[in-house]
């Protein structure tokens, strides 16, 4: 069953549904990107559409767009390195939405992208700023705050970013 | 309320609440609660918070200052980064590397600073932000050895009696190295290196009266035990009054008389490493400059006191020779800054610098990016050598500063760098 599905893995196309119900036709080839489609795929547990219901239509069109660069023959080394550059320079929110897809649908590359992406945004944010874009509440008392603080207060010092994107 | 799945380090799943007030619920909900099965889509950014696979490899990438400020995000955050699990990994991850450097150490009793590579000119070095000083204490600094983030210092009391602990000053962690009666330290030399180890070694140079002999012994971090090396080092005493260099599992010191001297810490034995030539007609070479920096060993040796043109050699990996890695000409510096050039001469006729500088730190990166921390009268620059550029770094005020020939500066081996890690002492 998987050699054959192997061996005509050039033509086959998938169909991957939104959370939303949008579906999206990619070739095979393409999405087998997707650790995890890969392995539905060669399980031959994959009809023709496949439901993703942890990813929504806007983050769904994201990972297709990377996918299918990175997929591409035509594009050199230093293009894609562009294309992940600009592909990052979105809202930090729609970022951690690709991360989280990029993790379900096993996507290792995309996932160090968003990673590296978010890290590199958040890098010289203020705690009360981390708090808000991933949506915490500080569940410490002010003292206890105020001793952790103390420990490294170095760490505080300097221009910190205080805008939330 | 939200709830998020939140893999542990054991690889076992188990549900989290994110808006949390006291940590005794949150064990109580990690052992009861079973995660439901939510029919609603939650934000990314509230799941990602909760699970501890995903925001890990969003926390592996971030460097430690800002790790050590997050802490304070919530007790999920702070239980995360100070695990063990969490910093050993960090630590490997962010294996530290000369583009790393943030800054330096400058100690000359009794003044020590930092100064920072990244941030803008500094206006006086008063206002360097010393964070030696809080584990100095007041007390007398009577050893100092650097090695990819940590520090081991000794602290030397009333009655002349000294000791010794290793610090990590970017946590501000610290332990006691247990010196054993008999050992009169020379010098302690840390080996530390995160991409091959979390654990780290003391190397010791000690005068066994007994035998009036050097000897050298390693403390392993590890067990905290002490191995006696069998070797002896005839003669050479006076590289005990250099700090060891630590490279490729060694440490290494030059002398300006005799043979460097290499010293394997997990055989605890010599190994031989090339010596460069002392130059004809001297007894002694002018080492200005010894250090590990993006990997390989450098020195820089200033052969005649009037050359403002040196040369960075570099040792071999398979440490067959030292090799002219840069000549460096610094003479464009001198119209930059006047006050380079000496306007008296020192007396008498051999002890002639007219070029007043010292190299502080050289600093070379996987990409063969150089830069030379430079001390010059009153100021401390930044040379790139590869596109020529200066940067100031920061102003010396004379009176605050014991004066050398030709102004307010810093020697060579005043200056230790620093990279931050969250290691564990």
């Amino acid at each position: 069953m998987a050699e054959a599905a192997s061996s005509t893995i050039e033509k086959n196309n998938l169909t991957l549904k939104s959370s939303y119900g949008d579906e999206f036709v990619l070739e095979e080839s393409i999405a087998i990107q997707s650790v995890t489609i890969k392995n539905m795929v060669e399980d031959g547990c994959s009809s023709s559409v496949i439901p993703l219901s942890k990813v929504d239509t806007g983050t769904l069109i994201k990972v297709i767009e990377y996918m299918k660069m990175h997929s591409s023959t035509s594009s050199n080394e230093e293009e894609i390195q562009n294309f992940d550059k600009e592909f990052v320079r979105i809202s930090i929110k729609t970022i951690l939405n690709i991360l989280e897809a990029a993790n379900f649908l096993d996507i290792r590359s995309l996932l160090d992208l968003c990673a590296e992406a978010v890290a590199n945004r958040i890098k010289n944010k203020t705690p009360e700023v981390v708090r808000k874009i991933f949506n915490i509440t500080s569940d410490f008392t002010p003292e206890e705050e105020a001793e952790i603080r103390n420990e490294t207060p170095w760490a505080f010092e300097g221009d910190l970013d205080h805008s939330l994107d | 309320m939200v709830s998020g799945d939140c893999t542990s380090y054991g690889g076992a799943s188990a549900p989290i609440k994110l808006t949390l007030t006291h940590s005794r619920s949150y064990n109580q909900q990690l052992k009861q609660q079973h995660l439901p099965i939510s029919s609603e889509i939650l934000p990314s950014s509230e799941q990602i918070a909760g699970s501890e696979g995903l925001l890990t490899e969003i926390l592996l990438r971030l460097p430690p200052k800002t790790l050590l400020r997050f802490q304070c995000v919530s007790k999920h955050w702070l239980s995360l980064i100070s695990s063990t699990y969490f910093r050993r990994l960090h630590t490997r991850r962010n294996a530290t590397s000369s583009a790393s450097t943030v800054g330096v150490f400058l100690c000359r009793h009794p003044n020590y600073d930092f100064l920072s590579l990244h941030e803008e000119r500094l206006a006086a070095m008063g206002r360097i932000y010393d964070r030696l000083s809080d584990a100095r204490d007041g007390k007398v600094l009577s050893n100092i050895s650097s090695c990819n983030g940590l520090v081991c210092l000794g602290f030397k009391s009333d009655d002349a009696k000294t000791e010794f602990y290793v610090y990590n000053l970017t946590t501000g962690h610290h332990r006691f190295i247990p010196v054993p009666d008999g050992m009169v330290v020379k010098s302690m030399n840390l080996a530390f290196d995160p991409k091959r180890s979390g654990d780290y070694d003391v190397v010791c140079v000690w005068l066994s009266v007994s035998e009036n002999q050097l000897r050298f012994s390693v403390y392993s971090s590890a067990c905290g035990v002490w191995r006696h090396s069998t070797e002896y080092c005839n003669g050479n005493v006076e590289l005990c009054c250099y700090r060891g260099v630590y490279w490729k599992g060694a440490i290494h010191w030059f002398s300006q008389t005799g043979p460097f001297l290499c010293f394997e810490t997990d055989s605890i034995e010599f190994k031989s490493m090339p010596s460069t030539q002392i130059p004809e007609g001297q007894w002694y070479r002018n080492i200005e400059y010894f250090g590990e920096s993006g990997g390989h060993l450098h020195l820089i040796e200033i052969h005649k006191p009037q050359d403002i043109e040196f040369d960075v050699l570099e040792l071999k990996s398979d440490y067959s020779q030292w090799f002219v890695k840069y000549r460096v000409n610094l003479e464009f510096l001198t119209i930059l800054y006047p006050a380079m050039v000496n306007q008296e001469m020192y007396p008498p006729e051999d002890y002639n610098f007219p070029y007043a500088f010292t190299v502080l730190c050289f600093l070379a990166d996987e990409e063969n990016n150089a830069r030379l921390l430079i001390s010059i009268p009153g100021k401390i620059i930044l040379y790139e050598m590869q596109n020529g550029s200066v940067k100031e770094l920061a102003d010396i005020k004379p009176d605050y500063f014991r004066l050398f020939i030709g102004g307010a500066r810093y020697d060579c081996f005043d200056a230790y760098t620093h990279v931050e890690t969250l290691a564990f002492v």
